[in-house]
């Protein structure tokens, strides 16, 4: 195949033709917010740089589903469309003890939980949860998906896409440490 | 009931011939007068697909147009009704006139029930092997072959040069094709490969067998139905399951391989079906990635009515 503009290297497409995508809010549920603001975001997105949100559409910060098994933290929701979910302000109280990988990755975040499913984020903790490790995440997802051309069909199996969005996430959390 | 084809406006000699020998198989007359009922086929906003139509009771003139051009539009004005042949690719949209008039008659002298809806077209097409001598016949049949749908076919060469012809040959066989714009993989086979598959259906264009119609042809990959056979190398054949149909045309002598094809083709075609919409604004689901915190199951989990809290 003849080498062209659509042939570049990602990186040089994204410096050519990136466009900065859509932040916007919605107003969270009653005794919800949402830990990182919308200004928090396009922050986070010009510090991982153009490559990774060169094809992001839009990221929106929406009130969360209600979902009995999982605290939904955030989705993308189709080609470019992030989702972040509002969360209940810190602490929260879960009831009940999570399970030990869960727990393990929020004390990794920076949240503190007791046995008793307390879970309370110091600080910022919360803020840098979304921005670092959901929005970084659902990013890597993105980058795959988009890399690789596809706007209805998965780019990877789950395992690997998972696997592949948390190894992008990992170097976009380096960025803003 | 006669059938008259009126080739309005076509310019190539080849063509007229193909069109004579499509008359003939038809049963047809070919002429340039128009007898009866005018039938235009042209692919216009409020023509009608020529699957789902009652059998021709009635004299009737087929008009098929100039190989660019299409018909002309006094023939267009004058036309009682419009058809169109519908095909399923996206760059190869028209078939060979001659194809289109014999197929268009085929469909207009014995009728046929509605094309089929279904949600995954492509997993009932079956495999289909075209048996070809000249290259010509075989440029044209894997046009239609590529219009109506199918992306693989299996090809037996016996002397026609698509895969190893001259360079003049392989120009002819390709512009045939409409190959610039033909996305067809074809794959060099044999009859050997029909032990490749569960089921056969081989296709004649005539003898005392099932009639096409009658025969199922969309019993996906493991079926493979082959055109351009003749009739005495169908008893030869070593294969698991082998079922003979006929398209119940007129029995002339080496009948063309791109209207028989083609005939066979939308057949198929209209078996294997068009893919059934959805409700209107649906759009195929694209994958989510989600992030949430999982929370124990429910069953792990003891919820306390607060009065037993109280008495307790």
């Amino acid at each position: 195949m003849a080498r062209s503009v659509r042939t570049d290297p990602r990186p040089i497409r994204a410096a050519r033709r990136a466009k900065f995508p859509v932040v916007r809010a919605r107003r969270p549920a009653r005794g919800r917010h949402h830990p990182a603001s919308a200004s928090d975001v396009r922050n986070a997105l010009k510090t991982f740089g153009e490559e990774i949100y060169y094809g992001l559409v839009s990221v929106e910060l929406v009130p969360a589903p209600f979902e009995r098994t999982q605290l939904p933290l955030g989705r993308l929701i189709g080609p470019g469309r992030i989702v972040l979910y509002d969360q209940a302000r810190p602490p929260w109280r879960l009831g009940f003890e999570l399970p030990a990988d869960e727990r393990e990755r929020l004390l990794a975040a920076g949240a503190r939980s007791d046995a008793d499913g307390v879970v309370s984020w110091p600080g910022d903790s919360l803020r840098r949860f979304m921005l670092g490790y959901v929005l970084a995440h659902e990013l890597g997802h993105h980058v795959l998906q988009h890399k690789r051309r596809l706007r209805g069909e998965r780019g990877a199996r789950t395992n690997e896409h998972e696997s592949y969005a948390e190894a992008i996430a990992t170097k976009l959390r380096a960025r803003i440490d | 009931m006669t059938l008259t084809l009126f080739p309005d406006g076509v310019e190539n000699p080849a063509n007229l011939a193909k069109l004579d020998d499509a008359a003939r198989l038809l049963g047809a007359t070919c002429s340039q007068q128009i007898d009866g009922r005018l039938i235009a086929v042209e692919n216009t906003d409020r023509a009608r697909e020529i699957y789902g139509r009652r059998p021709l009771r009635e004299r009737a003139t087929l008009a098929v147009g100039n190989e660019r051009r299409g018909l002309s539009t006094r023939t267009l004005a004058r036309a009682n009704e419009i058809l169109v042949i519908p095909t399923q690719s996206r760059t190869v949209r028209t078939l060979n006139v001659a194809a289109a008039a014999a197929v268009a008659g085929w469909y207009v002298l014995r009728g046929s029930g509605p094309q089929a809806r279904a949600r995954r077209p492509d997993v009932r097409r079956p495999a289909l092997l075209i048996v070809g001598t000249d290259h010509v016949e075989v440029g044209s049949t894997l046009r239609s072959a590529a219009a109506f749908g199918f992306r693989d076919v299996l090809l037996d060469d016996r002397g026609a040069g698509w895969f190893e012809g001259t360079g003049a040959t392989r120009r002819e066989a390709m512009a045939a094709a409409r190959r610039h714009k033909n996305p067809l993989r074809v794959h060099r086979a044999t009859l050997a490969d029909l032990e490749r598959f569960d089921e056969v259906l081989v296709a004649l264009e005539s003898g005392k067998t099932v009639p096409l119609q009658q025969s199922r042809l969309a019993r996906g990959r493991r079926q493979l139905v082959v055109v351009g056979l003749r009739a005495d190398e169908v008893h030869g054949l070593a294969a698991a399951d082998i079922q003979v149909a006929s398209l119940e045309l007129a029995p002339v002598q080496k009948p063309p391989l791109r209207l028989v094809a083609s005939i066979t083709l939308a057949e198929i075609a209209r078996q294997v079906g068009r893919r059934r919409r959805g409700p209107a604004g649906t759009q195929a689901r694209p994958p989510t990635f989600a992030a949430a915190v999982k929370l124990r199951s429910p069953e792990d989990v003891l919820f306390v009515d607060p009065s037993r809290l109280l008495s307790y």
